[in-house]
């Protein structure tokens, strides 16, 4: 880590007892200015059921949900193409994606929210259906350590592909 | 006589696709085809929107307008109230797609094999074959016999005919479906029914369908929002 440019490792995500810190992603630029959730849908276990064609037939592509206020604000509409790129607040390091917007209500302003399920690249039903969110997780100190702790929490800008 | 009818609660049901899945599944439904579906929509703005679902089989009409359009007789509804197909008389004009007003019809555009799920050389390695049967010597059961014809939900005739509920009503996890004879009181879906505020889809046009929503009402003046809106999701 200290290679890549991180001078402060993590010591206090190591202890024996609960500690406290205010997450690793709030040192992120201000123009990371979203936070990325990722989530099950009803349909699917994990990723091993979007290659059911049953299944698949029923939510066949990765989908961005945003709020519509949100959306409204950055110029994305229903249906556009959008890019989704983390950012690793201790190491500068930037992820990115590909896939469609779809607005709803009942996202948090300040979130955006990824499906878990998708990414398979290989099965011929599932290898279309769009990128994993786990693309845009960052391991390692200060993100999803030994204890689990600061999981999945990471700050994203989103942005309409032109 | 019986009347079959059905009774969904909505106020129970959470949008697991079950029942979308259990009826493809057990009537062998070609890909694109759902006889049943179900609707996912959420109401209000942030932060005061609700996600709503609705379950939306044949409503079985009483008065059911497919019937009257059919110019060969392969619609028709039966003693019981079921309302089928003949899938050796219909002639695949899609008269009743137009007349039905709650979209429950879906065209056979394909061979049965090659609209599977995957393509087969010849004929289906798997398939229900109870629907091979005939019932009151009619074909009427099953969603895969002929490339060409009308299929639409036909609550499970195959399985009524044995004592059993319809696919979606048995496979529901959470009790949303009640499944009976509406003329007897006594009866599971008269007693749902008796018990809950409910309401019909467009009774207006005076079709007089035999489902059932408890629940309250939709709210036109809400706003709402279909949460299953692309193009590449075969949606009805």
């Amino acid at each position: 880590m200290q290679g890549m440019g991180v001078d402060q490792t993590y010591y206090q995500d190591y202890t024996a007892f609960p500690s406290w810190r205010t997450p690793t992603k709030d040192q992120s630029p201000s123009d990371y200015d979203l936070t990325l959730i990722s989530y099950k849908r009803i349909e699917f276990k994990q990723s091993r059921s979007t290659f059911f064609p049953l299944l698949n037939e029923l939510v066949p592509k990765q989908r961005l949900l945003i709020n519509s206020a949100t959306a409204a604000a950055k110029g994305i509409g229903e249906g556009d193409s959008v890019y989704v790129e983390s950012h690793n607040a201790l190491t500068g390091e930037t992820r990115s994606i590909q896939t469609v917007a779809q607005l709803v209500e009942f996202v948090r302003p300040d979130t955006v929210v990824l499906h878990h399920h998708y990414g398979l690249w290989v099965h011929p039903v599932a290898r279309e259906s769009g990128p994993t969110p786990n693309a845009l997780f960052f391991t390692g100190d200060g993100y999803v350590t030994n204890t689990a702790d600061q999981s999945f929490h990471v700050n994203v800008k989103v942005g309409k592909v032109v | 006589m019986v009347r079959y009818g059905m009774a969904i609660d909505l106020s129970r049901c959470m949008g697991c696709r079950a029942c979308v899945e259990a009826c493809k599944v057990e009537n062998n439904t070609p890909r694109g085809v759902f006889w049943m579906w179900l609707f996912r929509f959420e109401e209000g703005r942030y932060p005061n929107s609700k996600i709503r679902y609705l379950s939306r089989p044949c409503q079985h009409c009483d008065n059911a307008p497919c019937t009257k359009v059919c110019p060969v007789g392969a619609r028709f509804k039966r003693s019981d109230g079921l309302v089928l197909t003949d899938f050796e008389r219909c002639i695949g004009c899609r008269y009743c797609e137009v007349a039905c007003p709650y979209g429950v019809n879906y065209f056979n555009w394909k061979k049965p094999s090659k609209n599977q799920y995957y393509e087969w050389e010849e004929g289906l390695p798997y398939g229900n074959p109870d629907h091979e049967l005939k019932y009151e010597e009619r074909l009427v059961s099953g969603g895969n016999h002929f490339v060409g014809v009308m299929g639409k939900c036909t609550f499970c005739v195959h399985r009524v005919a044995k004592g059993l509920k319809p696919a979606c009503v048995a496979n529901c996890p959470v009790n949303v479906f009640s499944f009976g004879d509406l003329d007897d009181p006594e009866s599971e879906v008269s007693q749902a029914i008796a018990k809950k505020e409910h309401f019909q889809l467009q009774i207006e046009l005076g079709t007089k369908p035999k489902v059932y929503y408890l629940g309250t009402p939709l709210d036109p003046l809400k706003p709402r929002k279909a949460l299953d809106t692309f193009g590449e999701e075969v949606n009805p």
